[in-house]
C-alpha cells in the first residue's frame, strides 16, 4: 500500500487445511463409532478426567443411573455416585489415577440407595510423558450372579442339614428295629423300611420338595403289594396335598400298616381287604386331616405283646410330627387305625383351605 | 438325684431315640416338645435341669427356646444338622453337637453342661 493508499499488490500465506479439516471430520466420526461401539456393549463404560469428572459415558451407565448424559458429562464421581459409593471406590480411583490398573470386585451402595454388586476394571490413561490424564472404567454389574451364587450356598446349607437329619432318622429306624428284631429278621425289616423312606423321599423330590399328593404318597408306600392295590386294598379321599414333613411322616406309618397287614392282617390271606380313607373338614383354624386304615376279613385279630418299632412309628409318628390324635383298634374283622390332624400341621402350606370356604 | 431333662426335637423317631439314651444313661425326661409353641409351654409348665435344643424345629429357628433357656438361666445344649458356622443369636455360644448323634458323646456332653 502507498503513501497515497494506493494499492500495489497483496501479500498472502495460504495454508492447505484438506489435512486439518479432514482429521476434524474423522475424529467426529471416530467419536461417534466409538459411542455406538460402547453404547451397545452391556456393561458400564466410562472415562474420568484426573479431577475424577466423567468425560464420557456409555448408555449403559446413563441408564444405570436414570440420568441423561449430559447431566453426567463433567461432573465429579462423588456428585454422581454418591459420597458413600465414592469413598468406598476412592481408594481405587486413587490407585488408577497413580498409573497403576485396577481390578476389584465390591458392593456399592450407591447415592439412590441401590445396593449393587459390581465387578470393575480401572485403566490408567497414561500419556506419552507419563502423565497420567484419567482412567477408563470398566464395570458390571453381578448383583444378579452374586444372588444366585448366595442361593445357591443356601440350597447347600440345607440339604447338607437334611441329609444329616435323614441319617439320624435312619439311625433311629436302624436302632429300634434292631430292639425288637431278631438278628435274622433284622435285615429284612431294616431294608424294607429304607425302602419306604427311600420312596416318600423320591415323591418329594419328583415335586421339587413342594409337598406330596396323598393318594400318590400312600401308593408309593403299596408298592410292595403292587397286585393288590385297587383289588383287596382300596383308596379314597380327595386330591389333597401334603407338606414334605407330613409326607415323610404318613408314607412311615402307611408302611408300618402294610407290612403289618401283609404278615399277620387281612392281606396276609386270600380274602381279607383294606379301605384307605381320608378327607378334609372343617374351616380355617378348624380344618382337619382325617385318615383311617381299616381292615377286614382277615385273620382273627389279637392284640400285639409288646409295643415296637411298628407301633411307636403309627401312633407317636403322628401325635408328635402331626399334633394329631390316633386311635387304634384291635378289633375281630380287623385293625383299625384312625388319625385326625390339624390340616395347618398336615398340608402343604399352598393347599390350606382359605379362611371362610367351604370343605368340599 | 436323677436329672431331668427337657427334649425338643420336631423329628418322632430321633426324639424317641433321644429319649432311650437318656433314660439308659440313668437321666429322666421332663418331656418332649416338638414346637417352638410346645417347647415353651413345656418350659413354663416343667421342672427340669437341662435341655436338649434341636436348632431347627419344623422349618423354625429355635432360637425363641434357646433365648428363653437362657433368661432362667437353664443350661442346655444345641443339636443340629447345621454346622455350628450356620448357627445364629442364641443358639450360638452353648456346646453343639451335629447329627447324626453318638449317644456316648450326647450323654458326656449333658454330664459336662450339669456338672459345671
Amino acid at each position: 500500500v502507498t503513501p497515497e493508499g494506493r494499492v500495489t499488490g497483496h501479500i498472502g500465506t495460504i495454508t492447505d487445511i484438506t489435512q486439518r479439516k479432514l482429521s476434524e471430520q474423522s475424529s467426529a466420526e471416530l467419536a461417534h463409532r466409538l459411542q455406538l461401539v460402547t453404547d451397545s456393549v452391556p456393561a458400564l463404560i466410562s472415562y474420568v478426567d484426573a479431577e475424577g469428572r466423567y468425560q464420557f459415558n456409555n448408555l449403559a451407565y446413563v441408564n444405570w443411573f436414570g440420568h441423561a448424559r449430559e447431566d453426567i458429562q463433567g461432573k465429579h464421581m462423588r456428585e454422581v455416585l454418591g459420597e458413600e459409593a465414592f469413598a468406598a471406590l476412592e481408594v481405587h480411583v486413587r490407585t488408577a489415577l497413580s498409573g497403576q490398573p485396577v481390578e476389584f470386585e465390591a458392593r456399592i451402595r450407591y447415592r439412590d440407595a441401590r445396593a449393587r454388586h459390581i465387578r470393575a476394571q480401572y485403566v490408567p490413561d497414561v500419556r506419552a510423558d507419563r502423565t497420567v490424564a484419567g482412567f477408563y472404567a470398566l464395570i458390571t454389574d453381578v448383583t444378579q450372579h452374586k444372588e444366585a451364587e448366595q442361593r445357591t450356598r443356601e440350597l447347600l446349607r440345607e440339604v447338607n442339614h437334611r441329609a444329616k437329619n435323614m441319617l439320624a432318622v435312619v439311625h433311629a429306624v436302624a436302632r429300634q428295629t434292631a430292639a425288637s428284631e431278631s438278628p435274622e429278621t433284622f435285615t429284612e425289616r431294616f431294608s424294607a423300611r429304607l425302602a419306604g423312606l427311600a420312596a416318600s423321599q423320591e415323591l418329594l423330590v419328583q415335586n421339587d420338595w413342594r409337598g406330596a399328593n396323598l393318594d400318590r404318597l400312600i401308593r408309593s408306600q403299596l408298592a410292595h403289594l403292587d397286585a393288590l392295590v385297587d383289588r383287596r386294598i382300596f383308596l379314597e379321599g380327595q386330591p389333597i396335598r401334603v407338606s414334605p414333613a407330613a409326607a415323610q411322616a404318613i408314607g412311615m406309618v402307611v408302611h408300618e400298616l402294610s407290612t403289618n397287614a401283609a404278615k399277620y392282617g387281612s392281606l396276609s390271606n386270600w380274602t381279607g381287604e383294606v379301605k384307605i380313607a381320608w378327607s378334609l373338614k372343617g374351616v380355617g383354624n378348624d380344618a382337619r386331616v382325617a385318615m383311617e386304615w381299616a381292615e377286614y376279613n382277615g385273620p382273627p385279630v389279637a392284640q400285639p405283646k409288646r409295643e415296637g418299632f411298628g407301633h411307636s412309628a403309627i401312633v407317636r409318628i403322628v401325635e408328635h410330627e402331626l399334633d394329631g390324635g390316633v386311635e387304634l383298634d384291635y378289633l375281630p374283622e380287623g385293625i383299625k387305625w384312625r388319625m385326625s390332624a390339624p390340616a395347618g400341621a398336615v398340608l402343604d402350606r399352598g393347599s390350606l383351605p382359605p379362611i371362610g370356604s367351604q370343605s368340599a | 438325684m436323677t436329672l431331668k431333662i427337657l427334649i425338643v426335637e420336631d423329628e418322632a423317631l430321633i426324639a424317641q431315640e433321644l429319649e432311650a439314651v437318656l433314660t439308659a444313661a440313668g437321666f429322666a425326661i421332663a418331656g418332649v416338645a416338638p414346637s417352638v409353641a410346645k417347647a415353651l409351654a413345656l418350659i413354663a409348665e416343667r421342672q427340669f435341669d437341662t435341655a436338649i435344643l434341636d436348632a431347627s424345629l419344623r422349618g423354625h429357628s429355635a432360637e425363641p427356646v434357646a433365648q428363653t433357656l437362657r433368661h432362667s438361666g437353664t443350661p442346655f445344649l444345641v443339636l443340629s444338622g447345621y454346622s455350628h458356622a450356620h448357627l445364629t443369636g442364641a443358639l450360638l455360644d452353648v456346646p453343639h453337637l451335629t447329627k447324626p448323634i453318638r449317644p456316648e458323646a450326647l450323654v458326656r456332653a449333658i454330664r459336662a453342661l450339669t456338672e459345671s
